[in-house]
């Protein structure tokens, strides 16, 4: 099972965008300044060329964009001009946590109850739902299915970047070999 | 993918858990799914998961080298700037 053709290209082509928008070409960054801006770059890309169907990506999407607010948005002490703002992202994170926590499956049968109790270790469940973003608002129904997903988009990403790191480095074009 | 809704039936964990093992690498194809390969499965799903986020994070790194070295004139460089800038 791989990522599409056309999942690869979204992702690569929201990569670029986003290195040029985080302007990791500059020359004054420091090494883990780009380094974590490549990485958001390349995490905000896959989010976003997957979409806002698997739980997922809507997760690392608002895990990346907390992130950003987080930097942002240096730490304030409680003072009183800034309650009210306080109040509002409060509301805003908390609804947005719970678009993005999964709907419970309605009730699988009695009998897939029992394949999932046998196939769902817990402690392999919980491993699971440590890696997978989102996962600890999963029921294992949803898991097990998001888990695939990821994974096969994870491998997209990997090889998208793969790519891009061997396009920028290798000049295929002779004339462009000044020595 | 998702957005499933309604029962999730036998037939449909059995295709996840052979999807699973066909997608990781090397897995040692199994006939009949036995109880304690299912458990394995998982496990070896989370190694998986846990490798790819490494080979992320270490093209993240090899990625911003590159960006950093184009301090230079090199015709590489160039490419890179008309790409990124």
């Amino acid at each position: 099972m791989q990522g599409s053709k056309q999942f690869k290209r979204a992702i690569l082509k929201n990569l670029v965008l986003g290195l040029r928008k985080r302007g990791v070409a500059s020359r004054d960054m420091s090494f883990h300044e780009r380094k974590s801006a490549v990485r958001h770059a390349a995490d905000a890309a896959l989010a976003a060329a997957r979409g806002t169907a698997p739980c997922w990506s809507r997760s690392l999407a608002a895990e990346l964009s907390r992130g950003q607010d987080a930097q942002l948005r240096p730490a304030t002490s409680a003072s009183e001009e800034y309650t009210p703002r306080k109040m509002t992202m409060c509301k805003r994170i908390s609804r947005r946590r719970r678009s993005i926590r999964a709907r419970p499956k309605s009730k699988a049968t009695a009998k897939a109850a029992d394949v999932l109790a046998r196939v769902m270790v817990r402690r392999r469940t919980r491993a699971l739902r440590d890696i997978v973003p989102g996962g600890r608002g999963m029921d294992e129904c949803t898991l097990l299915g998001e888990t695939l997903d990821y994974a096969v988009s994870l491998k997209a990403q990997v090889d998208t970047m793969q790519l891009l790191l061997r396009a920028l480095q290798a000049p295929k074009n002779p004339m462009l070999m000044q020595q | 993918m998702s957005g499933r809704r309604g029962r999730i039936s036998d037939d449909e964990i059995n295709e996840l858990i052979s999807k699973l093992q066909a997608l990781l690498p090397e897995t040692s194809r199994r006939r009949n799914a036995s109880r304690s390969s299912a458990s394995k499965l998982l496990k070896e799903t989370c190694s998986y998961i846990k490798s790819l986020h490494r080979e992320v994070d270490d093209l993240s790194d090899r990625l911003s080298e590159l960006m950093s070295t184009m301090d230079n004139d090199s015709p590489q460089a160039e490419i890179i700037r008309s790409l990124l800038r």
